[in-house]
């Protein structure tokens, strides 16, 4: 079972696809929560993930926004892909009936 | 990228491994974050690398280790250290060159201070074992008695 970071950043990798390394993926996740997560937490958990064979991580090639830095960029796994949707499968029917998810129509954005 | 906290956060990354530095230091870079910032980031993650290290046993028990043998270096050297201490004082305090040419002092001064630097460098194992012998000796008539 994934947590809920981990999902976050499966998330985020799967949507910015070839696109996806630390500073977007931070950036995407911040666009998810409202806030944006620490450097710390992202390296960490994209460890945790790389370990567990849910993502594959490189260095990329340096670019001149980021001052001649490389990007490590991220690739989610067919096994990653198949956690993430588990994971959701499972949110989504641990949320069959409860109180927040029939009145969701009824909640002020 | 410049200022006291860019400059502090490029001295905290070193801690990190070359690939990640770079990485981490770029990703800073690009989302234009404040030096203090920067250095909280940066400083944040260094921590939870260094933490990660002390998740198994191993450190824990070489910390014990180190921790246990350090205490009984400490006791076994503390009589050492009065002597020599004592002896270097008696000598650097009444030192008088007339001295120097007396064979019995010089003879003196070289038996002591070979005896400082060897005590110094095998902490006096021998001494320290006849003073426990001793003390157990005390103990085992105290407690006969």
């Amino acid at each position: 079972m994934l947590g809920e970071f981990e999902y976050l950043l499966l998330s985020a990798a799967a949507k910015l696809g070839e696109n996806a390394y630390g500073a977007a993926m931070r950036a995407e996740t911040g666009k998810a929560t409202g806030k944006m997560c620490s450097i710390g937490a992202l390296y960490t958990t994209l460890d945790r993930l790389e370990a567990k064979g849910l993502i594959e991580t490189w260095m990329g090639a340096a670019t001149a926004q980021r001052g001649g830095r490389p990007k490590r960029m991220v690739r989610i796994t067919g096994e990653g892909r198949k956690a993430a949707a588990g994971f959701y499968a499972t949110v989504m029917r641990a949320s069959r009936g409860v109180s927040w998810e029939t009145n969701r129509a009824g909640v002020a954005p | 990228m410049s200022g006291g906290g860019w400059w502090l956060a490029d001295r905290v990354s070193l801690l990190l491994s070359t690939e990640e530095r770079d990485a981490v230091r770029g990703d800073l870079a690009e989302s234009g974050e404040g030096g203090r910032e920067a250095l909280a980031q940066v400083l944040g993650l260094a921590a939870r690398r260094h933490a990660a290290g002390w998740k198994n046993c191993r450190p824990w028990c070489a910390l014990l280790l180190a921790t246990g043998m350090g205490l009984k270096l400490v006791r076994q050297s503390a009589p050492l250290i009065h002597r020599s201490a004592t002896y270097a004082w008696m000598y650097l305090a009444n030192w008088r060159m007339a001295d120097a040419g007396n064979t019995g002092f010089r003879r003196l001064l070289l038996r002591e201070s070979a005896q400082i630097l060897l005590s110094g460098l095998l902490l006096n194992e021998r001494r320290t074992a006849k003073h426990c012998r001793v003390r157990c000796g005390l103990l085992c008539r105290a407690d006969g008695a």
